[in-house]
């Protein structure tokens, strides 16, 4: 039966070809929509690793070029402000940071001679406080590591498997001495800091101390500042005068970290939206083409339908029969559509992207697919499965 | 004989509605997302206020600095525009103005986020801003450092509700500056006139930024007449040629690259990321009318699909004009007229659908200030799209039904 369905569709290879194409694109567009969607969705129920409500940024600017500034001014200043906000009474507190989370900066680097790309931090000792980060090895930073003959590291869970798997990371050397920086030590280990937000992939995550007495390794930074619940914009009005009147050549911008997540996800989601808005457009066109051109199909065949009748076939097999053979069809193409969606994991053209979300994403296509050609194929099977032997006779 | 096919045409239309509604949406439907798209291309690019001169303006909008373990790409400074660009030759006038940065003001425990932007006195000239109060600040101003600054609609709604506003005080960025004009809003995506307060660049909290060769700042250059382009170009690098590199903000440059760039050849760039040596206004060309042949590729499949279905019920008539002496060329273009009075009736239903659409959009506020009103470019973009699809989708069924055999066609023997 199967075979038969196949020569069939095989006669009649002129007109499906075209049919062919039409399921082809169709797929692999779906396939891309979905494909992105079911990334975001697999980074987003990833866990976030830091608590982002109630923390205000302030972010800092001194308007010069961070090469050129007088770096002990910009240290001083800098600390004068965190003591002037962390005195205020609805402050809990205030940390300083090189890159601001959910923020549009992203600061790389490589470890072990380039070999491992990292995404850079550095923050004060403040900073667990301030953003609710949980160490699940060793320790955060503290004043301890003031004057130290190396440099204090922390680092991720992923970043500790590939540096080091199974051994005990405290203690370990991530980075050599060189002629510019001291030896680094990872003193800890954090589950995790998504401080991309979201809707990034996970990233292996190397986090320094920035020393506030350390002229050599100071450069310009940003404030995070956790303030008590229900804290209202009357405070950040007298925060700002605060800073400004500390800093009168500085310029503050203050939004909290909400704001700004709530921002970097519309950013995201919008042009996927309207991607997908247009794949459904899409294929509400290609189902009223299959519709049509079944249709047409059917009625073109009633001879040989009637015939098949006439020699008691049963309705429900000519039911069957022309659905079976749009379904081949959409096979064929969503086959070759396969062929070329696979190409994409087994090049590795987007590593960030995992196979299973190929997987889930081709197989969610699969079935969009699959049900948009069997419920255009139904109408015109059972219009097909109406034929009569008598009119089929008189045909022609 | 073109009154016919027309003739012809909607007789065939009105014989298969389902057929016809099939075709007409997808045409419909295609037609739409691409009026779109030119219309927002359209306003992101073409000259109109506040920039009406946009055609013989040159804009330095980027610079790049190369070293050993060093690239940086990033907008010039203000130290570097200064240098190269007063009483070049050709020029009329020239701007410099720092790009728009976001600043908090709190009235009445209220706060307001605008994006403020310091300017020169020429920039008045260049932008041809309708001012709906007052006046723009003058060269004088900017000398003396005078606290004034100009607003746009959307600034003196936030601050003074309904009222006018020339005179009076707003705080933003924590300095006081009076108010002396007030313009109507410019969409965000036309990046140089948009802001939502404007002040003298000397305000500046302070004048660490006349020292930098990078970062922060915009110029601009009017030109005399686009013919002049050529001589701005050539001045401009001879005086970026005499820029001691170890004066720059970063250590061991190398190379310092920057150039005088229409507003089409710095979108190009900014669209497809490339460098600023080897930017080509033709890959954007090429970059935005592939993409819209790959996105009417799949209409078009769908569209030949089902007028090859068509064929069929024609074949008779086809058989007996062609038993009358037709010849293909004469079939093919009756066939292919058709399918772009098809096209054109789905053209006019995307007119008036992204007609709706680009309403809908100025006014939900997603992107802010935008204005999208349609006018005759678009109107003619939306044509000339119109007519590429109906040819091009047009052609193979008609190819394919001009190869009927008329014995066959005429006993009703299908393909």
């Amino acid at each position: 039966m199967i075979k038969h369905v196949f020569t069939l569709v095989w006669n009649r290879k002129r007109t499906n070809v075209l049919i062919v194409a039409e399921v082809l694109i169709s797929f692999l567009v779906v396939c891309a929509v979905l494909v992105l969607s079911v990334n975001y969705l697999a980074y987003y129920i990833k866990p976030l690793g830091f608590d982002y409500q109630d923390v205000w940024s302030v972010d800092v600017s001194t308007s010069i070029a961070w090469a050129r500034q007088d770096r002990a001014t910009v240290m001083n200043t800098t600390r004068r402000l965190t003591e002037i906000v962390r005195n205020y009474p609805e402050v809990v507190e205030v940390s300083v940071v090189q890159v601001t989370p959910f923020g549009s900066g992203v600061w790389m680097t490589a470890l072990r001679d380039g070999t491992i790309p990292v995404m850079y931090e550095a923050a004060t000792d403040e900073l667990p406080e301030v953003l609710n980060l949980k160490l699940i090895q060793g320790r955060w930073f503290d004043r301890t590591d003031d004057g130290q003959s190396w440099n204090p590291v922390v680092i991720n869970a992923s970043l500790r498997d590939e540096l080091f798997g199974d051994e005990d990371p405290i203690g370990q050397v991530v980075e050599e001495a060189s002629e510019k920086r001291k030896e680094a030590r990872v003193v800890g280990v954090l589950d995790d800091f998504r401080l991309h937000g979201e809707l990034r992939p996970p990233f292996r995550l190397y986090l320094g101390r920035v020393p506030l007495d350390d002229t050599t390794r100071f450069r310009e930074s940003d404030l995070l500042v956790r303030v008590r619940p229900g804290t209202t914009v009357a405070f950040e009005e007298r925060l700002m005068a605060g800073l400004t009147a500390a800093a009168p050549g500085w310029s503050f911008h203050i939004q909290p970290l909400s704001t700004m997540r709530k921002g970097l996800i519309t950013e995201t989601c919008t042009p996927l939206a309207l991607f997908a808005v247009v794949a459904g457009f899409l294929m509400l066109m290609v189902g009223f083409g299959l519709l049509g051109v079944l249709w047409q199909n059917v009625t073109r065949r009633t001879a040989e339908i009637g015939l098949r009748r006439a020699l008691g076939a049963q309705a429900s097999s000519i039911y069957l029969q022309v659905l079976a053979e749009i379904l081949v069809v959409a096979t064929i193409g969503v086959a070759l559509g396969t062929l070329i969606v696979i190409q994409f994991p087994l090049l590795g053209i987007d590593p960030d992207i995992s196979v299973a979300t190929y997987v889930i994403g081709l197989l969610l296509s699969m079935g969009i697919i699959y049900s948009l050609t069997a419920v255009c194929g139904l109408y015109p099977s059972w219009l097909a499965s109406r034929i009569g032997p008598a009119a089929a006779l008189h045909y022609e | 004989m073109l009154k016919n096919y027309i003739k012809m045409a909607l007789k065939v239309l009105r014989r298969r509605k389902f057929f016809t509604f099939i075709s007409l949406f997808a045409i419909g439907f295609t037609l739409t997302v691409l009026t779109i798209t030119a219309a927002l291309l359209d306003h992101t690019l073409a000259p109109m206020p506040p920039e009406t001169m946009a055609g013989r303006t040159l804009g330095i909008y980027r610079v790049e600095a190369r070293g050993e373990n060093l690239h940086v790409r990033s907008s010039p400074g203000y130290r570097l525009l200064e240098r190269c660009l007063p009483n070049l030759p050709g020029a009329e006038a020239v701007t410099i103005f720092s790009n728009h940065t976001s600043v908090n003001s709190y009235v009445e425990g209220r706060k307001i986020e605008s994006q403020l932007k310091r300017t020169d006195g020429a920039y008045w000239e260049i932008m041809d801003f309708h001012f709906l109060e007052g006046h723009p600040y003058t060269e004088e101003d900017v000398r003396n450092a005078n606290f004034v600054a100009v607003i746009n609609d959307r600034t003196r709604r936030e601050f003074f509700g309904g009222g006018s506003a020339a005179g009076r005080t707003i705080e933003a960025d924590a300095q006081r500056f009076r108010v002396v004009g007030v313009v109507a809003d410019v969409p965000i995506y036309r990046n140089n006139p948009f802001a939502d307060i404007w002040v003298p660049t000397t305000t500046a909290k302070n004048d660490l930024y006349r020292s930098q060769y990078i970062a922060g700042f915009t110029g601009l250059i009017l030109a005399k007449e686009r013919a002049a382009f050529a001589d701005i170009r050539a001045e401009y690098q001879t005086r970026l040629s005499q820029i001691d590199l170890s004066e720059l903000d970063y250590e061991n440059v190398d190379v310092f690259l920057s150039r005088p760039e229409t507003y089409f050849e710095a979108a190009s760039r900014e669209m497809l990321n490339t460098s600023i040596e080897d930017t080509k206004t033709i890959y954007l060309f090429a970059y935005v009318a592939g993409l819209m042949i790959l996105f009417m590729l799949l209409p078009t499949i769908s569209l030949v699909n089902i007028n090859v279905s068509r064929i069929l019920e024609r074949a008779s008539e086809i058989g007996v004009r062609k038993a009358f002496g037709a010849s293909r060329l004469t079939l093919v273009g009756q066939f292919v007229t058709e399918n772009v009075i098809l096209t054109l009736f789905g053209g006019v239903i995307a007119l008036a659908a992204s007609y709706v659409i680009l309403i809908a959009v100025t006014h939900s506020g997603l992107i802010p200030y935008a204005e999208f009103e349609p006018n005759l470019r678009i109107f003619a973009a939306a044509l000339g799209i119109a007519l590429f699809f109906g040819v091009f989708s047009g052609v193979y069924p008609a190819w394919k039904m001009s190869r009927l055999h008329p014995v066959e066609a005429l006993r009703g023997k299908m393909l």
